[in-house]
């Protein structure tokens, strides 16, 4: 399994970064990824076809994506019934990414979660294509709260009353943290955070406060 | 082949509730060979599937569906992408947290089970 896992590791990570870096950039290749019986579903707009995918990417306005996290994992190519993934047999691969995008159409930035179904191409099974394809963005008021803040003051007050559902802020000198009940830090929360705070006139001082009961 | 839409509704309905109401009760949506990814931890087989939900530190959860999206996997084989994202509420929390997930289901018997599992909380 370990085995099967680090070859899927890799083979999402080339797709996702091949992916997103043109689609930020030089969209023409994408739809080479594509096949006829692909599905893609735009903020609940249904679509199929390498074809009716790139007339899509023709409208979509120039884009910067900022990847939080991606995770992915395999499922047998061809039969459920014993449903084994093993090294003999074809797999596809499930990738789940989330994180922000900014549309260059004076919008805001907004989250959004991404699902990627690759299928293994029948003669080439190292090569994957598009099987399905699911989209979704919408505005983020805890993006607003990130990179509306100027100053130290706004971020700690918007920290503790959006409904992210942070617990509890900590300032120190050089490093904002926010943790959260079910898991540890995002490193693009921290990495936002850390900008605001590097970027403020103001001297950190070593503050504690709670947003939500504890 | 049944209408993958209403498949999926009807999935993430029961998923939501049974999760809401006893985890324990997940069991029987998973297989030896199902798959969940938890926040970057991944867990295989429906035993430790449900065991690592049911530990899950908290007591009291509710979700609050904002999308969901079903697309058909295989139309051969009739399995379904099913893409949810919402809202998760936390024992005596206030502020929701912002999560998505997504279900590889595959077809047995009249029903569905789940191949693929991952969940994850939505920061940015």
């Amino acid at each position: 399994m370990e085995a099967i896992m680090s070859i899927v590791e890799k083979s999402a990570e080339q797709f996702v970064q091949f992916y997103y870096g043109n689609f930020d950039g030089q969209r023409t290749t994408l739809p080479n990824l594509y096949r006829d019986k692909s599905t893609i579903l735009w903020n609940g707009n249904a679509l199929s076809g390498a074809q009716k995918f790139s007339e899509l990417l023709a409208v979509i306005p120039q884009s910067i994506h900022e990847i939080d996290v991606y995770n992915c994992q395999p499922f047998p190519g061809n039969t459920f019934i014993t449903a084994t993934v093993n090294a003999q047999g074809t797999w596809g691969i499930l990738i789940n990414v989330t994180g922000s995008v900014k549309f260059d159409d004076g919008s805001a930035i907004k989250s959004f979660f991404e699902v990627f179904m690759l299928m293994p191409e029948e003669e080439q099974t190292n090569n994957f294509f598009v099987q399905s394809q699911n989209f979704r963005c919408s505005r983020s008021e805890a993006c607003d709260a990130f990179y509306g803040c100027r100053r130290l003051e706004d971020l700690r007050r918007n920290l503790t009353t959006h409904p992210l559902g942070v617990h509890k802020v900590v300032v120190d000198r050089f490093l904002l943290t926010a943790y959260s009940v079910v898991s540890p830090e995002s490193a693009t929360v921290r990495s936002r955070l850390e900008l605001a705070l590097s970027s403020n006139p103001l001297q950190s001082e070593a503050t504690t406060s709670t947003a939500g009961v504890e | 082949m049944a209408d993958f839409n209403a498949v999926a509704k009807a999935f993430v309905d029961f998923y939501y509730e049974t999760f809401d109401r006893n985890r324990q009760e997940l069991t029987p949506l998973y297989r030896e060979n199902s798959m969940l990814t938890f926040e970057g931890q991944q867990t295989v087989g429906a035993a430790a599937i449900t065991e690592k939900l049911v530990n899950l530190p908290f007591q009291k959860v509710g979700h609050r569906i904002s999308t969901t999206d079903a697309q058909p996997a295989d139309f051969e084989r009739g399995s379904i992408l099913v893409s949810v994202t919402g809202l998760l509420l936390i024992d005596e929390e206030q502020n929701p947290q912002m999560f998505s997930q997504t279900f590889h289901l595959i077809p047995e018997g009249g029903s569905y089970w789940v191949f693929n599992d991952i969940f994850r909380l939505n920061y940015a």
